[in-house]
């Protein structure tokens, strides 16, 4: 009982609305914020596919295995469905769109990057990690493919977040996060077993979307943005919503996130994130994107710790995680 | 039951969206167990105290309850 009203559950009641508002919504973002999904095509599926997310761990997921040209492949939890627009409507409130809107724009994002061809380079690296270990059975890989696949989502998962962020109000750049993650990530990058590194992953660097590559790649894509909105007017300044309510020089910002450690920014305006995006998305390679990081900080005179990776660091972590035949020799001595 | 398997066909500027929906890996007995969390969700917000006792014996976990409000 909610505000007078007690709803029956009703299953057909329950497909025909969470199917006309999923419809609603896609349809909206194919016409705003993610046209370039559908531009040029005369015909394009979207296939959407009702999960048991429990049992699964799934919230929302693009499938790039099964995505094509003309088709989008969407696995979602019926418990979403539940969740954020029937359960809601059942008691005469709105369904929740902005969570609706955020997670299908990430998800459109990756058919996007999928089309781009970006996945591809990440699955013939998975595939020679692959070919290697039947080469050499029973030899253990420590952390290369997790350190791998966190510098693979560094881009591809950064970018969708900055999509899916295009409408939030904030930005949150807090440093006691950035730097347990970094040590999480320099644990992993010395895990001598497969399957430990694979659950500090898990559990503790990547547990949700807002920590883990997904954090640190939409603040790389949000540094980025800046420096190009600096080589524009370098008399630039950004908008500071916490702890204070006032504008700072984006070449003072390094400085104010250090001397206060969780600074929330305002959004960017439209055409920053516009401009943002647009070289962004000419990027095809983590490795550039990390230079391209590495690049604005410099721009910005962003330092350490507030740039919290560069392409050496990158180097540093990958030759730690590849250094696995000695900590696998040292293991079998033990 | 309702149909597991639905399409419409949408217009956007020149392109034609077919929408296409699965659901038969999500049947109403799933949907009737979730229906029953959310209750619960509902009786924490509006009675703390019953939910402090009950909710963990309804829901599935505290994972899933945040999957609501995250």
């Amino acid at each position: 009982m909610y505000k007078g009203i007690n709803p029956e559950p009703n299953y057909k009641k329950f497909q025909r609305i969470c199917m006309d508002m999923l419809e609603r919504h896609i349809t909206y973002l194919l016409k705003a914020d993610s046209k370039q999904a559908i531009e040029g095509k005369e015909l394009m599926t979207i296939k959407i596919i009702i999960r048991n997310g429990y049992t699964q761990g799934l919230l929302i997921e693009h499938e790039e295995l099964k995505s094509t040209v003309t088709l989008i492949y969407i696995r979602i939890s019926g418990e979403f469905l539940v969740g954020r627009i029937y359960s809601l409507m059942s008691y005469n409130l709105h369904p929740d769109s902005a969570f609706i809107f955020k997670s299908f724009a990430h998800e459109i994002q990756h058919y996007i990057d999928h089309v781009r061809g970006i996945y591809k380079k990440e699955y013939a690296m998975k595939d020679k990690i692959e070919g290697f270990m039947k080469l050499y059975p029973g030899t253990w890989l420590g952390s290369v493919s997790t350190i791998y696949i966190i510098f693979c989502n560094l881009y591809s998962e950064g970018l969708a977040t900055f999509v899916e962020g295009r409408n939030a109000a904030r930005i949150i750049i807090d440093l006691r996060h950035i730097s347990k993650l970094l040590k999480l990530l320099d644990k992993i990058s010395v895990t001598a077993d497969h399957e430990e590194a694979e659950k500090i992953y898990d559990d503790r660097f990547c547990p949700s979307q807002f920590s883990g590559e997904y954090y640190l790649g939409h603040l790389m894509c949000c540094t980025i943005s800046l420096a190009i909105l600096s080589r524009k007017n370098k008399f630039q300044t950004v908008s500071v919503a916490y702890p204070e309510h006032r504008k700072i020089p984006v070449f003072e910002l390094s400085q104010y996130i250090k001397k206060h450690k969780r600074v929330e920014l305002e959004q960017f305006d439209s055409a920053t994130y516009i401009e943002g995006y647009q070289f962004l998305t000419k990027i095809n390679h983590f490795r550039k994107f990390i230079r391209a990081y590495d690049d604005a900080c410099t721009e910005l005179h962003i330092t350490p710790p507030v740039k919290f990776l560069s392409y050496e660091e990158f180097d540093r972590l990958k030759k730690q995680a590849i250094g696995y035949f000695d900590r696998y020799e040292e293991k079998l001595a033990s | 039951m309702a149909s597991p398997y639905r399409q419409q066909t949408v217009k956007i500027n020149e392109t034609t969206v077919r929408f296409v929906f699965h659901w038969k890996d999500y049947r109403e007995k799933l949907f009737l167990e979730d229906w029953q969390l959310m209750q619960a969700i509902q009786l924490k917000n509006s009675h703390p105290e019953l939910m402090k006792r009950g909710f963990k014996k309804r829901a599935r976990s505290t994972e899933q309850y945040e999957l609501f409000y995250r």
